[in-house]
């Protein structure tokens, strides 16, 4: 109850911290700021985590059943941060210093670590009880 | 069944078109190409999330009446990619700026066709019926 507790304000917290990234899509989009930068796959980047914070948000009530989805949140951080990861190393390696480097690694770490940590246990399937409970009461009446 | 059968297959290839990104990923990575060539940093970090994606799709393919949300949760995905890809194709022409739109005809087709063959919701009966 307490770990269930514990990773719905996980949820909340990773939920609400990717849907600001909303505000920064609409900032991109705005007066198309994005096209006067040159970069084209910054709003897109940023609608995919926007959605993702929705999707986090909305498994805040029932988590144990929505375990796909949160698992999809822990590992689409982890990738993300062990691609920057690797840019960083790279760019190190190059003489050079990759901006926000190393927190943002750190913060997608442990996002992706903290939800890994939190996963709910699989709840048993209801569909399937009666059934089981069906067969092993028919068990039970052959065998007595 | 046929309608299950059916969101298995285009989950299966929805799936491998994610994964499949994973090349693009790599092609980014290898010999720092986004360091010394594009100067862009933010592709492979936007490339590295399709990957995930595609492999969960894949797993969700086995049942999908059992991961109804993480295949909800792929539709809204492709479905905000597409409407933001649209906005931004507006927003180029507007600008004299020419911007293929194939691609977000694509992202928006995949959202909607995994809405519409989005498993129902499992009935749950009560545990007391034994």
């Amino acid at each position: 109850m307490k770990r269930e507790r514990a990773l719905q304000v996980v949820l909340v917290l990773v939920g609400l911290f990717y849907c600001f990234w909303g505000y920064l899509l609409f900032d991109d989009l705005w007066h198309s700021r994005w096209l006067s930068g040159h970069s084209d796959v910054m709003p897109m980047f940023l609608s995919l985590n926007t959605a993702l914070g929705v999707c986090l948000l909305v498994a805040v009530n029932q988590p144990a059943k929505h375990r796909l989805m949160i698992a999809y949140g822990a590992w689409s951080s982890l990738a993300h941060g062990f691609t920057m990861t690797i840019m960083s190393a790279q760019a190190v390696a190059h003489g050079m210093h990759r901006k926000d480097s190393p927190q943002d690694i750190v913060i997608f770490g442990v996002i992706g670590v903290t939800l890994l940590a939190l996963f709910p246990a699989k709840q048993a399937s209801p569909a399937v009880r009666p059934e089981r409970i069906v067969r092993q009461a028919e068990a039970g009446t052959t065998s007595s | 069944m046929k309608r299950e059968r059916l969101i298995q297959i285009v989950l299966v290839i929805v799936g491998l078109l994610n994964v499949a990104q994973i090349y693009f990923l790599y092609m980014d990575l290898w010999h720092s190409s986004w360091l010394l060539e594009q100067k862009n940093e933010t592709h492979p970090m936007f490339l590295s999330f399709f990957i995930p994606v595609g492999v969960f799709l894949l797993i969700a393919a086995r049942k999908p009446s059992e991961y109804r949300s993480a295949i909800a949760l792929a539709a809204w995905w492709h479905i905000s990619h597409g409407a933001v890809m649209a906005i931004q194709t507006v927003e180029a022409w507007i600008h004299g700026v020419h911007r293929n739109f194939a691609d977000v005809i694509l992202f928006l087709a995949i959202g909607v066709v995994l809405l519409a063959l989005l498993p129902g919701k499992r009935e749950v009966v009560a545990p007391a019926v034994a």
